[in-house]
């Protein structure tokens, strides 16, 4: 069993990234890997609990949710929360924590490897 | 190193490095499989099932990349290490 | 597991998104840990915009002088720079150009990479 750490930049519904992010991480967990993510800049928003869509389609925070309960463990950059008016992640799912860049550094120095998205 | 390599903004910056790169391994990655390869064919590319398929590229890749899906991306990212360029 | 060199590669240019900044902020951050890692900025594609010495730096002085205590190294692609035709006199003095197998050196010997 290895570690991986993941830094994801794009927020839900405008690019792929999320979804790149969620098969990732989600593949690392089933393999038996510890997955640790660092949501920064727009990211942040793929934890809001609150997200609807008209048609029958994987909300984003469903498949975060799903990682969570697979035991991944996710940190939003207190920064770019509170930046969007996030208010510390009120209205985020359960398991997302509000951290900081020292959190990301410390990801950094536990990681085996380290992708970016 | 392993290349992941996506979009026009950064997917060719990556695979310029991995010309450079006599170990290198590519691998295409959401809008990285229209990505122009023809510079790395001597190189071993992979391209994800999905960004493939949705968008019905598997025919102009065949040949050229090795198809592959979340679970070998996983072994690879731990077997190499990564250049992120998506 | 302990120190990490980063190298931090920022792609995009100023001031369109806010990868430039969030990229710098990012730099400083990595070695903010107990380890205290090793960031080293890579400026290339239209990144290497953010290096003409007029640039606006406003939103990332107090990174600047991080970079400047820690010793952190910035610097640029000779290849990219000539590809959009900027010479090395309209460069700010802090930036160091480098050429392409330099900065693929550069991929080689950091632990990990973040590109923004």
């Amino acid at each position: 069993m290895a570690r991986m750490a993941i830094m994801l930049t794009e927020g839900p519904w405008q690019t792929e990234n999320y979804e790149i992010f969620a098969c990732l991480a989600e593949a690392a967990l089933d393999k038996g890997h510890e997955v640790e993510a660092f949501w920064y800049i727009d990211a942040v928003y793929n934890g809001i609990k609150h997200q609807k869509f008209p048609e029958d389609v994987p909300l984003p925070v469903e498949r975060m949710k799903k990682l969570i309960e697979k035991g991944a463990k996710i940190m939003a950059c207190g920064i770019c929360v509170n930046a969007r008016g996030l208010e510390k992640g009120k209205e985020f799912i359960d398991g997302v924590r509000v951290g900081g860049l020292p959190d990301l550094a410390d990801m950094v120095s536990d990681a085996d490897v380290f992708i970016s998205l | 190193m392993l290349y992941l390599c996506g979009d026009k903004t950064l997917g060719p910056v990556g695979l310029q490095y991995a010309q450079m790169d006599p170990d290198a391994k590519v691998v295409l990655i959401k809008d990285g499989v229209y990505l122009d390869i023809e510079g790395v064919q001597d190189k071993k590319i992979y391209a994800i099932d999905e960004d493939v398929d949705r968008r019905g590229m598997a025919d102009r890749l065949e040949g050229k990349a090795d198809i592959i899906g979340y679970a070998e991306l996983v072994d690879l990212v731990f077997e190499n290490k990564v250049a992120n360029f998506v | 597991m302990g120190e990490k060199k980063v190298l931090i590669n920022i792609c995009r240019a100023p001031f369109g998104t806010v990868f430039y900044t969030e990229g710098l902020r990012a730099a400083v951050g990595v070695s903010a840990g107990i380890d205290e890692n090793i960031p080293t900025v890579l400026f290339q594609s239209d990144g290497v915009y953010y290096c003409l010495k007029n640039v606006d730096r406003t939103d990332a002085l107090a990174y600047f002088q991080s970079y400047k205590d820690m010793g952190t190294a910035l610097c640029v692609v000779k290849e990219d720079l000539d590809e959009r035709g900027i010479s090395e006199v309209e460069l700010a003095d802090d930036i160091t150009v480098i050429s392409k197998e330099k900065a693929f050196e550069l991929f080689q010997e950091n632990d990990f990479n973040m590109d923004f």
